[in-house]
């Protein structure tokens, strides 16, 4: 029997989860956003915060997510698709569009048309270095760390600050191997 | 072009997340705070109560223009009454279990939740009467609504044991000012 696409499999965990409502959420995450900007020195220090609280979730978040999922990703090209399709859509309720793979396939973009993180947030001028969506990247980066790929992520475009869309850049480093050969019995 | 804002949104259009973000994102909150508090509990509901309060205000404008034909209560108990169904209901999807009036105190009202409420879902704690409620980011949502439509209160999220379970009490205390020319 085929595989569900991940798409599909995003739809049905989505279905039959709870849920809760979008503005509570992320007014909650405005509110921790604004408390940071209130307590830390300065911007990149909140961008660093933010990043390194979306990696503690992400170290977290990668068992929920494979325990409702059945998942193998042989490619680099099969972890996009599941983290734009699955990951995205059983969490937030939305997918992203994975674009702008460089030859190597190890780099790639997700693109974010709809994202419930922002709803109702508008950037002031002053804080065009807050690099808002932060979190996302940390919890990708944790996520990924947490299968044994090492990656960084970027907010490359940024819908607050004009663009048309977001673009999350993913960059795959080093895919670590394990160091033990598994036993023969 | 002009740039659009948050103001021409469509307010009809209601969003959910799934449960679990939530939480991520709230434990995550949690941790940060209590670094901050140096493992304080009542530091770490403070700041909790602090982060809730933004919230009041934005719910209060919220789900009364979308829900209620901009019409906005101007007395203690059909505001707490507001708090207790459509708010809440908006909030948790469902209403709150009970408010009551305390009888000896007439400024100081209960709002009480038999389960666990979302905040506290996956909080683990010793046994105990007074120690940590991260309800207190509820109860700061709770006193910033009061604050915003001119009710000041303190709200305070205490856990109140009867036999097995673990019931959450929003004690609602108006200032006596508050209290004096409304009620």
């Amino acid at each position: 029997m085929a595989r569900k696409s991940s798409q599909v499999q995003g739809e049905q965990i989505w279905n039959q989860s709870e849920k809760v409502n979008a503005e509570l959420f992320a007014f909650t995450y405005g509110s921790l956003v604004v408390k940071l900007i209130r307590e830390l020195e300065n911007i990149s220090e909140v961008n660093r915060q933010l990043e390194t609280m979306g990696y503690n979730i992400g170290l977290r978040l990668i068992d929920d997510f494979l325990s409702k999922n059945d998942v193998t990703c042989e490619t680099t090209k099969d972890t996009a698709e599941v983290i734009a399709k699955t990951g995205f859509r059983m969490y937030l309720g939305v997918t992203c569009d994975v674009t702008n793979w460089n030859a190597d396939e190890n780099e790639f973009s997700l693109i974010l048309a709809d994202n419930p993180l922002t709803e109702f947030v508008e950037l002031n001028e002053d804080y065009r270095d807050l690099k808002y969506l932060n979190l996302l990247c940390g919890v990708i980066r944790g996520a990924l760390e947490m299968v044994r790929i090492k990656s960084v992520c970027t907010l490359e475009r940024d819908s607050l600050k004009g663009d048309e869309f977001t673009e999350l850049r993913v960059v795959i480093k080093e895919k670590v191997q394990d160091e033990y050969e598994p036993d023969d019995d | 072009m002009k740039r659009t804002t948050v103001y021409d949104r469509n307010l009809k259009a209601k969003r959910e997340v799934s449960v679990s973000a939530f939480h991520f994102l709230f434990s995550e909150i949690v941790q940060y705070c209590l670094a901050k508090a140096n493992s304080d509990a009542q530091e770490l509901e403070r700041q909790l109560e602090e982060l809730g309060q933004p919230l009041g205000a934005k719910f209060l404008e919220l789900v009364c223009f979308r829900d209620r034909n901009s019409k906005k209560d101007i007395n203690i108990i059909e505001c707490l009454r507001f708090i207790h169904g459509p708010l809440w209901k908006t909030l948790f999807n469902k209403n709150a279990d009970e408010l009551e009036q305390n009888t000896e105190e007439h400024d100081t009202f209960m709002i009480s939740e038999k389960e666990p409420s979302l905040c506290n879902q996956f909080a683990c704690l010793p046994k105990g009467d007074d120690y940590l409620n991260c309800g207190a980011f509820v109860a700061g949502i709770i006193e910033g609504i009061l604050a915003s439509a001119n009710f000041p209160a303190k709200v305070s999220a205490i856990f109140k044991n009867d036999e097995e379970s673990r019931k959450t009490v929003f004690l609602v205390k108006f200032n006596s000012d508050t209290i004096d020319g409304n009620y």
